[in-house]
């Protein structure tokens, strides 16, 4: 009978497990998320504390015995909210102690392939959404004034993983100016900006907004453009919508200027 | 008229411009700035024709003193003319930016009152996105054929990427289509810019604070189908437009018919096919070392529309098969049918750690649908298999008189397609080869 190391759903949770499980001298068999454990006749239960001590000794020894690569690769995948990626992240983390510095060349092995699938998954998500996020102008009213500004950019997004500290840098970047936010509709948070300028004034906040925010002043006439622009953009003769659909999937339309309605 | 009318018309106008391309580029955003350009370039939407849209992509204006047969902007063409205003492009691409809708302009125009006066309202419309708005987002400007070069090259000093398009593949089609154009005021820009790309590149590498001149290059376009030159011409510029001028990308836009000059052929479709096919070639040659007279020669001067050009290089080529996957070098294995550059990189890293089979290959993300028929893993095939042309051509794309999957729609395909084609066969050798071919499988 084997132990399964239950962690808080956190990533410090998951590196806590990972960290527990390389001193223990009787390894457990699976590592899992509390939220997605289900119980068994023949499995032991072991819930852990989240110590951020422990999941800091974890980094130090993903970093140096098998590589910076393997940690992104596992944050990555910790992201990718997919089904037990707590016991996939585990066998990855097993095999990278095994193999060393050449663990990622292992390209063909199923434990290998597990961790880069998700990492993949969640890169594809990220680049997808730099250009589908879609921020639209709407008024703060006086009570919610960002640096002096009435204004702030609003984007509405419900993507599959968890990407929206991962794009926040992005626009953080381009737009350090002007305040905006990226509201993750589903997972009830949010990349905010200031506006105050630098490319580091950005947070992750637990959000929940009553009723969509006002449209500022000329934000309808310039999403009335964008579509009249994609419209007489379009050639006639190579209308192709099965390939727009496999481009620009449509669980993404909703939120799309665009494509909405 | 309002801003909505004009950009209505001055989108289209500028539609048959296909590059839409947004990469290439690293610039960073400056001290209150609006802006920057990802490297990697980002698409923000797809239209209903499946073309990525990544730039706001219009015409100055569509006013043109010249009469270019192949354009919907010549002279004598009854169309709705407008001219955006320096201020409404710039409130536009700033509007449409900061929404996330583009990652920068695209601005071309038609040639208004002479190609000077024309650059140099261009230049008034990007050196007040740079300067005075501090805007650093993606900017890809046309040259104006026949502008001064000082106009151009001050341009360049303000644009990620310039573009002059070629247009016609030859000094005769040039004569016959685009009278007022020549040869000159096309590839003496290009040249030059070339050069000052190069020149300018090493300063900036010496002193990073030397400005930079298009960072993403020059680029340049390509009519498929409205001219008789055939795929070997074709590729055979584009190669030496990639290392004579130093060229980023070559874009090829099937014709669609847009007027009914007897000059230009009759067609129904655009050629979409060939165009599929001149980019696979054009892959070929920038990312895997493939020379153009490999893939076409005047032989064999269309490209094979049956097979994509590696598989149809490769059955003409089976002495150099099958590619032991376990030995042989990545430039080798690159050119194995159907095996990207993606597959490739992780072939060569995977097989140091452990001998690949074909169970491997398969986890590994490899396509074998067509590498299968080429290749060994330790010595091993993956079937039986007669190693000759004709019949692993069969295999690649079955048997010739009925293909799987085409039926009715298949068969009216090649017949339109053909008849784009004829407009070669006057000109060149008939090949019994790639006629046999000549069949549409409809896989684009
Ligand atoms: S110069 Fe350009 S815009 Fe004018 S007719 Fe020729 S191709 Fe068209």
């Amino acid at each position: 009978m084997g132990a399964t190391y239950i962690y808080d759903d956190s990533f410090d949770g998951l590196l806590t497990a990972l960290f527990t499980a390389y001193c223990a001298a009787q390894k457990p068999d699976a590592i899992a998320a509390e939220s997605e454990f289900e119980d068994g006749l023949f499995v032991e239960k072991v819930p852990l504390k989240t110590d951020p001590r422990k999941a800091a000794k974890a980094v130090n020894i993903i970093s140096n015995f098998i590589s910076l690569d393997a940690m992104h690769n596992i944050f990555y995948a910790f992201l990718a909210e997919s089904e037990n990626h707590g016991g996939v992240i585990y066998d990855y983390f097993k095999f990278g102690i095994e193999k060393g510095r050449k663990a990622d060349k292992f390209l063909h092995d199923p434990r290998v392939i597990g961790v880069h699938k998700l990492r993949d998954k969640l890169h594809c998500e990220k680049h997808r959404l730099l250009g589908l996020i879609r921020f639209k102008k709407v008024e703060t009213g006086a009570a919610g004034e960002i640096n002096s500004r009435r204004h702030i950019y609003y984007a509405e997004i419900e993507p599959d993983n968890n990407v929206v500290g991962l794009v926040a840098p992005h626009f953080a970047h381009r737009l350090p100016g002007e305040p905006w936010m990226i509201h993750d509709l589903k997972r009830g948070i949010a990349a905010l900006n200031d506006g105050q300028g630098g490319g580091a004034n950005w947070s992750v906040v637990d959000i929940s907004l009553n009723g969509a925010p006002q449209s500022a002043e000329n934000e309808d006439i310039y999403q009335d453009l964008w579509r009249a622009f994609l419209k007489s953009l379009v050639i006639e003769t190579r209308i192709n919508p099965k390939l727009q659909k496999r481009c620009m999937p449509v669980r993404y339309w909703k939120h799309l200027v665009e494509m909405a309605d | 008229m309002d801003v909505k009318d004009k950009l209505k018309i001055l989108s289209a106008a500028a539609k048959y411009d296909v590059s839409c391309v947004s990469s290439g580029s690293s610039r960073q955003n400056t001290e209150g700035g609006i802006g920057n350009a990802a490297e990697s370039g980002i698409c923000h939407t797809w239209g209903a024709d499946g073309r990525c849209v990544s730039l706001l992509k219009v015409l100055l204006t569509n006013n043109c003193i010249y009469n270019c047969a192949y354009c919907i902007n010549r002279t004598t063409n009854d169309v709705p003319r407008a001219s955006f205003t320096v201020d409404e492009i710039v409130d536009l691409t700033i509007n449409f930016y900061i929404r996330n809708y583009i990652e920068g302009l695209f601005l071309s125009s038609g040639v208004e009152v002479n190609a000077n006066y024309t650059m140099e309202r261009m230049l008034l419309a990007v050196k007040k996105l740079r300067i005075e708005k501090k805007f650093n987002g993606y900017i890809h400007l046309k040259a104006i054929p026949g502008a001064d070069y000082s106009l151009v090259s001050e341009a360049g000093r303000y644009a990620d990427r310039m573009s002059v398009n070629i247009e016609l593949p030859s000094e005769e089609s040039l004569k016959a289509l685009a009278p007022q154009k020549n040869r000159e005021n096309i590839l003496l820009p290009m040249k030059r810019i070339g050069a000052e790309i190069i020149e300018k590149a090493e300063e900036h590498k010496k002193n990073y604070k030397a400005p930079q001149f298009v960072p993403a290059g020059q680029s340049t376009q390509l009519i498929i189908g409205a001219s008789p030159e055939p795929d070997y011409k074709i590729i055979k510029l584009s190669e030496s437009l990639y290392d004579k001028f130093n060229l980023k990308r070559v874009f090829y836009s099937a014709y669609i018919p847009v007027s009914d000059n007897p000059k230009l052929p009759v067609i129904s479709k655009p050629p979409l096919l060939r165009e599929h096919r001149l980019y696979q070639a054009d892959w070929l040659l920038r990312f895997y070392g493939f020379l153009a007279d490999e893939l076409v020669n005047p032989a064999r001067p269309q490209l094979d529309a049956a097979l994509d050009p590696k598989a149809a290089w490769a059955v003409n080529n089976l002495h150099l098969f099958p590619v032991e996957i376990n030995r042989a070098s990545y430039e080798t294995i690159l050119r194995i049918p159907g095996v990207g550059v993606r597959s490739a990189k992780k072939i060569v890293t995977a097989r140091r750690v452990h001998a690949l089979n074909f169970d491997d290959l398969k986890r590994l993300g490899v396509v074998l649908k067509r590498a299968k028929y080429f290749i060994t893993c330790s010595g091993k095939y993956y079937e039986k298999l007669v190693y000759e042309e004709s019949s692993l051509r069969v295999k690649l794309i079955g048997p010739p008189p009925a293909l799987p999957g085409s039926g009715a729609a298949g068969l009216k395909k090649k017949k339109e397609d053909e008849g784009q084609l004829s407009l070669f066969e006057n000109d060149i050798p008939h090949d019994v080869s790639t006629n046999i071919s000549a069949a549409v499988t409809g896989e684009f």
